[in-house]
């Protein structure tokens, strides 16, 4: 259509500007149906949590899933995201349990071999679940990152000992129709909460709990024992 | 019928032409009134209460934190850091704690799900190992809870832009309405108790009239609520030996 139109043209200036309008259509034909993409990697460090620690010798071990955690969402006629979560959050696992055992030790495999024999208790996070939103009308002004970590606690040979949902809420103000800054804001906070969960109330869940006066009573029946 | 001829069109052009220029000052006159007795307005509401005497010592910082529990708004970080440095500033300028240190330092005890609601709160907090100590450190005797927001509340009129190869422009008028709404809840980690509140609301209705060319007249309700805030902040920081009530 743009052809014929310059063919009927007269002169340079005609075909100036049709060369415009075929520029225009070119754009708006590529734009057209398209949604942008965004990735959102969390990058930053996480404070150490100001808690007593558990007198207690852990091992730690980062499963692969967790280490290369990626979530990738389209919302349909809008955006595309890619977040990078495997990072972040080891930053994030690394202060909390330092903070809240005696000792940490990381462990390469499960189950820890050799290593195992002078531990008290092996953590392994997991991320399950990750979802976020963004506003997509005048009203919400927020965007909102919701998240799950699951924490599986065994004994050095293995038993379970527990197996704890811990979620982690947050939300940013939104700028822009790309709040790429603002998911990267709430995704922060979502895992700082996380993370305060952990370390104030891993001692008071009830399985860890039970294991917790379990080892406390055998330690006074051994030192009673003699 | 006798045509009229081409000095008569000339002087017909000439006309229509001045015709068009005069209606069109008016109309830009029109707007520009009706814009500057509209606009440029910020109505406030600034509110003060004291329960209880407050002072700055040598050596003791202030830290504005942002309420985070609510769903619907939260104090934006520009508007903090405003009111930050506006407390900086000058003469007898008050220390302002870094909001991320003090966040940091306190970590998991100032987080949106773990922070205290009420002062009542506080000495539990402290009783915790190693939070009195850390709170020394940071030197802070005040936390400044800053919670409102600024909202666009209502908005109309009608302007439109057209461009084409022989210029553009806009034609019309476009208003809103902002309102910036904040509370400060003043808590004295010296005595465990809340000191005091300081709420302001400026309210501001922004015009664009545009006769070719847009002239914003920009209601700035949140930089107001920021010099307002602060200077009040400043007052019941500082003068802590007003009366109390």
């Amino acid at each position: 259509m743009t052809q014929s139109a310059c063919q009927y043209g007269v002169g340079g200036r005609s075909l100036r500007g049709c060369s415009g309008i075929a520029a225009l259509l070119l754009v708006i034909a590529s734009t057209a149906g398209c949604t942008s993409t965004g990735l959102v990697e969390v990058e930053t460090s996480f404070p150490a949590p100001l808690v007593e620690s558990l007198p207690l010798r852990a091992g730690v071990f980062f499963p692969e899933e967790l280490r290369g955690f990626t979530h990738s969402e389209t919302i349909p006629q809008h955006s595309q995201w890619h977040f990078e979560l495997g990072g972040a959050s080891i930053e994030l696992f690394n202060p909390v349990f330092s903070a809240l055992f005696d000792q940490v030790t990381l462990l390469e495999q499960l189950p820890a071999g050799e290593q195992a024999a002078y531990l008290d208790l092996i953590v392994a996070p997991q991320l399950e679940r990750f979802e976020f939103d963004i506003p997509r009308n005048r009203d919400v002004k927020f965007v909102e990152v919701w998240m799950q970590y699951r924490l599986y606690v065994y004994t050095p040979d293995g038993t379970p000992i527990a197996e704890w949902p811990v979620t982690g809420y947050g939300k940013s103000p939104a700028s822009g129709s790309m709040p790429r800054n603002s998911l990267h804001d709430a995704t922060v906070r979502a895992m700082r909460e996380a993370g305060a969960t952990i370390s104030i109330r891993f001692a008071s869940q009830p399985d860890v709990r039970d294991w917790l006066q379990e080892k406390s009573n055998a330690k006074t029946i051994v030192n009673a024992g003699g | 019928m006798q045509r009229p001829s081409s000095m008569q069109v000339a002087d017909r052009q000439l006309q229509d032409s001045g015709l068009r220029h005069a209606r069109m000052l008016l109309a830009l006159a029109f707007i520009v009134a009706i814009a500057l007795m509209t606009s440029g307005c910020v109505t406030a509401d600034i509110e003060q209460v004291r329960h209880s005497a407050t002072g700055v010592e040598r050596g003791e910082r202030i830290v504005i934190l942002a309420r985070q529990h609510h769903n619907s708004h939260e104090a934006e970080d520009d508007f903090m850091q405003c009111v930050g440095n506006a407390l900086e500033r000058g003469g007898r300028g008050l220390e302002i704690a870094s909001r991320k240190d003090f966040l940091n330092g306190l970590y998991p005890w100032f987080e949106p799900a773990t922070a205290p609601l009420t002062a009542e709160e506080l000495p539990a907090l402290l009783a915790r190992p190693g939070v009195a100590e850390q709170l020394t450190l940071t030197g802070v005797r005040y936390v400044v809870w800053m919670d409102g927001m600024t909202d666009r509340v209502d908005g109309g009129g009608s302007l439109a832009c057209a461009i084409s190869p022989a210029g553009g422009g806009c034609f019309g008028l476009g208003w809103w309405e902002t309102d910036s709404k904040y509370e400060a809840a003043i808590w004295d980690l010296k005595t465990f108790d809340q000191a005091g509140t300081i709420s302001t609301d400026y309210t501001g209705r922004s015009v664009v009239p545009a006769v070719v060319i847009p002239i914003p007249f920009i209601a700035r309700t949140q930089a107001n609520a920021c010099r307002g805030m602060a200077d009040q902040l400043h007052e019941f920081l500082v003068v802590g030996d007003a009366p109390i009530g």
